[in-house]
């Protein structure tokens, strides 16, 4: 079968992406010979400037434009309190809630001995720098087995240097019924259950 | 709860097949080598998504066909539930297990086991007594896992953590002089992971125990005791101090030592250890009463019977005990609401009572002609 070598080259490149097949990599090199020739420039202009413009926030490791990003610059913000999580993508949903007034730190990942990931791989020892005149620390990794190994190894590191450390809770979903939640996400909540 | 329905392709030697089943008793008949073990190993793969025959669910795809499925549907107090399970076998031999229920897909094994609970008593059963602790273990964590998901949770963390702390460890051994606050912190995990899982298999065997018990005397009929011990590798209170013990073995095996992935149990009848000294008859008694007791628990736990399935039981009991164990498991049938399916080659081995009500298929190579009892007498 003959196709054109750029339009090959460009479903390529496209089914690299992720959870991008080389069906879908096809839709979209059509989609996109289609498309008039300025709009397809404004999005190869926003991938390029993506890649120019971002950049990690030296005190944080969030992705930002700015250094240090519009959070850590923030006098609003309670720079007493950090809250550390595994990707910056984290900081986008803990945002939404508008509702933590606190810094972040991204760690970058979590201990993975599998993966060849241990604390030397991640963001730890920018983390320690941070923690002088800190009062409280929110470890808010993922729950699976690699972010609470993480969470285990960071409680060992920071709790004899003083702040208080908390861990977020996990349960039942705000909202959900009790008799919708399965057994194991309600035997956890049952676990961790507190005094009223 | 009972599998009122089940559609088949290219499962082992079957092409394409369709059955709907009677509530209590399904015999299927046929020669050795006709499929009768298969259509019970689909009937588990619904429940299990694994097979008690093979690991390896390649072997399960018809010879040269790329493409198995399975479908059920099951009754539970009027509400009908429908299983599927398919896989492929693609270029890279690698197999994506697809499953839903009620047409939802699974993320999580977690929410198919219990769906349909099994129970399978096939010949292969004897190495519970006679074989490895591994075969063991694999019968405690499924028995548990189909009455408490979070036991299944937390051994499914579990086996991770063993994972990456023998990486952990094997890292330790080529790099001495390294943090071992790391190692502490998968330490920490596996003694909170661990612990529950121990629990749980003590609170299982002490549930057994009488049940086992109380079968065996109406099985044999004779004043025996039987008793199943737990043994696990380390108790509760000195998990820790074994873990810090065994470290420096550990880091030199580069491979965790102390945990209950290490577990076993042992039978004793009148407090001899039936692995090694008892007769073949006897460890094969053992073990029938074992999944009777199971059956037990398991209704006991859920007061809901899970599906019975017999392989061949004909062929492995003498003829009393061939009688007592289908007394046994009529009575459940009528109690409880049993469903059960049985194997066999010829039914006039298998007692009238027991057939006259019953659902009888013939397999053939592959293939099944649907009989019932009244035209078979």
């Amino acid at each position: 079968m003959y196709l054109a070598p750029s339009m090959t080259r460009l479903i390529e490149e496209l089914s690299r992406l992720p959870s991008i097949g080389p069906k879908t990599a096809q839709r979209l090199a059509f989609y996109i010979l289609k498309t008039p020739k300025e709009e397809v420039k404004r999005l190869a202009e926003a991938i390029v400037e993506v890649k120019e413009r971002v950049k990690s926030c030296s005190v944080c490791f969030n992705i930002t434009e700015d250094d240090p990003c519009r959070i850590c610059q923030d006098i609003n913000r309670n720079k007493k309190l950090i809250c550390v999580v595994e990707q910056a993508s984290d900081i986008i949903a803990l945002e939404k809630t508008r509702e933590y007034k606190g810094t972040y730190h991204v760690l970058g990942g979590a201990i993975s001995p599998l993966d060849g990931i241990g604390p030397e791989q991640l963001r730890i020892k920018e983390l320690l720098s941070r923690i002088e005149d800190v009062e409280e620390i929110i470890i808010a990794t993922n729950p699976n087995v690699e972010g609470e190994a993480t969470a285990l190894y960071l409680t060992k590191l920071i709790k004899p240097l003083g702040p208080k450390l908390t861990r977020i809770a996990y349960g039942i979903p705000v909202g959900g019924d009790l008799e919708y939640a399965d057994e194991v996400t309600l035997a956890k909540a049952l676990e961790g259950r507190r005094q009223i | 709860m009972f599998l009122k329905e089940i559609t088949i392709k290219n499962f082992r030697n079957f092409n394409d097949l369709s059955l709907n089943f009677d509530s209590r008793i399904n015999i299927f008949v046929g020669e050795n080598g006709a499929g009768k073990t298969n259509l019970l190993e689909a009937i588990y793969f619904l429940g299990i998504s694994k097979s008690f025959r093979t690991n390896q669910d390649k072997q399960l795809i018809k010879f040269d066909e790329v493409e198995l499925f399975l479908n059920g549907k099951i009754l539970k107090e009027n509400t009908e539930t429908q299983i599927n399970i398919s896989f492929t076998i693609n270029n890279e031999a690698s197999l994506q297990k697809k499953v839903r229920v009620n047409n939802k897909a699974l993320t999580r094994i977690i929410d198919l086991i219990g769906q349909l609970k099994v129970i399978v008593f096939s010949p292969e059963d004897l190495e519970i007594v006679k074989g490895s602790p591994a075969i063991r273990r694999r019968f405690l964590d499924i028995e548990l896992s189909q009455v408490s998901p979070n036991y299944l949770y937390n051994l499914q963390r579990y086996l991770k953590i063993i994972k990456h702390r023998n990486q952990i460890l094997s890292i330790i051994k080529r790099n001495r002089g390294l943090d071992l606050r790391e190692l502490d912190a998968w330490n920490d995990q596996l003694v909170e992971t661990g612990i529950p899982i121990i629990r749980k298999r003590q609170e299982l065997l002490n549930e057994l125990n009488p049940l086992i018990n109380e079968i065996y005397h109406q099985i044999r009929g004779l004043p025996q005791e039987i008793k199943i011990n737990y043994k696990p590798c380390v108790v509760e209170e000195d998990f820790r101090e074994k873990l810090e013990i065994k470290q420096e073995d550990e880091i030199r095996q580069e491979t965790t030592l102390i945990g209950p992935h290490r577990d076993d149990i042992s039978f004793y009848i009148n407090d001899i250890n039936a692995r090694y000294f008892a007769s073949q008859g006897q460890q094969r008694t053992i073990a029938i009463c074992l999944k009777l007791a199971e059956l037990q628990y398991q209704y006991l736990q859920t007061q809901e019977s899970p599906i019975l399935l017999l392989d061949d039981v004909t062929s492995e009991l003498d003829e009393a005990k061939r009688e007592a164990l289908l007394n046994f498991v009529s009575k459940d049938i009528n109690k409880a609401n049993l469903q059960v399916f049985i194997t066999t080659t010829d039914v006039a081995e298998l007692s009238p009572d027991f057939v006259k009500d019953a659902c009888i298929f013939k397999v053939k190579q592959g293939e099944i002609h649907h009989q019932t009892a009244k035209n078979l007498l």
